[in-house]
């Protein structure tokens, strides 16, 4: 401490504020990261929720439900896309009528490392059309 | 004010407003995200509710009563599994037509979601000043008509309504006095292939009734005491048992003029249930209906609805599907066929309990997968008497 002078002051000072500035800037940028990778997500949602809804069986809106997933996210941001569907209603058959949830789980990459980063998923309720 | 600032209280002016600036950029940015996410949740919310209420009136839904309540039912689903809780939700009641007949409906939704601002600094939102609401209007294609249910009700109106073979199936039961009946007023027998214009249900059973008594019932009188001739009756007691005879006839052909106690064949009986709805006559036997296999009518056994035809038994009998029972089509119709299909009688309404009780009669009946040859849904009459 003996060794500052003066103006280093300054200097310490506007090396802390760059260093909040650019948090604060890489925060901002991560969190329009995440908001356009959510924004994939939920569409890839919903179209995965409309592909799963015409399945036969439950096998196949599975396998139809990943595919369509991955296919119809573009964003470099994403990756490790699944899907999981939930029978909701009380029922367990693949019935039409039923209803299912649908969850389009994704991991989200942003330039920011914790918090903004990491798993985020969509879910969207479908009814079945096309089962026995 | 200004004169009491000194060197150096420029920068910090600069630097208090840009940081305000970056504070509410941040806070800017911080309500976009969060009302972008909610606006989506909406739009997610609003389509699972669309398309869950448009399947379950294609299939079950009867009303616009029963729409409203799955619509609840959905939403609670979203609200559960989504975490998504919208503040309102409507059908329009104009979109989802109860008295349509003929085209297929749309579900109008419009679901509205709202979210809290951060801060109390915008009041011109929303009705408690910090609260923004967004909403989306969307719609889902149902196949539900009214169409297919008024054909059931209608049919199910004729349960227990006696019904006629057709050509090939004679029977020792009442009927073949009934077709006497229709026989001296000039009606061709109703049956399989035949091109009578009209259901003989529209047929005034009394009248003809009356006029037979007058006419050939005086045959019958003859014909009877023929028969009787040798059995040494006197005069009086042939004339006494002839006159209990047509009395036995008479409260049997009385049974013909309720209106519960018309006469179809199978086809016959959708070709009156369609016509009864629609307003559109016409005749369509079940070659007919068959002939139309090609055509953009046809359906699989899993997207059949209620109304629809269904061939049974090798093609050769026509029945309105009703609902699914297990894996079993229930259906409504008369049976064809020969007298083996007596037992089939799956809780029908019995005529009475005189010697008709053993008539067959309209009914609800039951097929497999396996029976059925083809299935049709008509969307309009004008298509299948065309």
């Amino acid at each position: 401490m003996r060794k500052l002078k003066k103006g280093n002051g300054e200097i310490i000072a506007f090396a802390l504020i760059v260093m909040i500035i650019s948090t604060l800037a890489i925060w901002m940028v991560a969190f329009i990261q995440l908001s356009v990778a959510l924004n994939d997500i939920t569409k890839a949602a919903m179209v995965t929720g409309r592909s799963v809804a015409v399945c036969t069986s439950e096998t196949d809106a599975i396998n139809q439900g990943n595919r369509v997933a991955a296919a119809s996210i573009y964003s470099s941001l994403i990756d490790n896309v699944v899907v999981e569907i939930e029978h909701i209603d009380g029922n367990t058959d693949w019935k039409t009528g039923n209803y299912v949830a649908v969850t389009v789980i994704c991991n989200v990459n942003t330039i920011a490392p914790y918090f903004v980063s990491g798993e985020r998923y969509k879910t969207v309720v479908v009814a079945i059309e096309s089962g026995d | 004010m200004i004169k009491k600032l000194r060197k150096g209280n420029g920068i910090l002016i600069f630097g208090v407003a840009w940081m305000l600036v970056i504070f509410f950029l941040v806070i800017m940015f911080i309500e976009v995200f969060f009302a972008r996410q909610n606006a989506m949740n909406t739009q997610i919310a609003a389509d699972s509710i669309a398309n869950g209420v448009a399947v379950y009136m294609t299939y079950e839904g009867n009303s616009y009563t029963d729409a409203v309540r799955e619509r609840d039912y959905v939403k609670s689903l979203v609200n559960l599994y989504t975490f998504h809780d919208p503040t309102d939700t409507r059908i329009s009641d104009a979109s989802l037509d109860y008295h349509s007949l003929i085209e297929d409906n749309v579900v109008d939704i419009k679901v509205t979601g709202d979210f809290s601002y951060m801060t109390n600094l915008n009041t011109s939102y929303g009705e408690n000043g910090n609260t923004g609401y967004y909403t989306v209007h969307t719609g889902a294609m149902t196949e539900y008509t009214n169409y297919g249910r008024d054909l059931i009700h209608t049919a199910e109106a004729y349960l227990g309504c006696l019904y006629d073979y057709g050509s090939s199936g004679e029977t020792n039961h009442q009927p073949s006095f009934y077709k006497l009946i229709y026989t001296y007023a000039d009606h061709e027998y109703y049956g399989y292939g035949d091109s009578i214009p009209d259901c003989r249900a529209d047929i005034d059973t009394e009248e003809y009734y009356e006029a037979w008594l007058e006419n050939v019932g005086i045959e019958y009188r003859t014909e009877y005491a023929l028969n009787h001739a040798e059995e040494g009756l006197s005069p009086d007691e042939l004339n006494q048992a002839r006159d209990n005879y047509i009395d036995n006839i008479r409260s049997d052909v009385e049974y013909s003029t309720d209106d519960n106690s018309r006469m179809f064949d199978c086809s016959g009986f959708v070709s009156y249930i369609y016509s009864t709805v629609s307003g559109v006559s016409g005749r369509v036997d079940t070659e007919m209906i068959g002939d139309s296999s090609n055509n953009d009518y046809r359906v699989g056994v899993t997207h059949v609805l209620p109304g629809d035809i269904i061939l049974v038994n090798g093609g050769d009998h026509a029945v309105l599907f009703v609902e699914w029972e297990g894996n079993r089509f229930r259906c409504i119709g008369v049976s064809g066929g020969d007298e083996s299909t007596y037992a089939n009688d799956n809780g029908s309404v019995r005529v009475s309990e005189s010697d008709l009780s053993s008539v067959p009669c309209v009914k609800y009946s039951y097929y497999n997968i396996g029976d059925v040859v083809a299935c049709y849904h008509y969307s309009a009459p004008e298509e299948l008497f065309q």
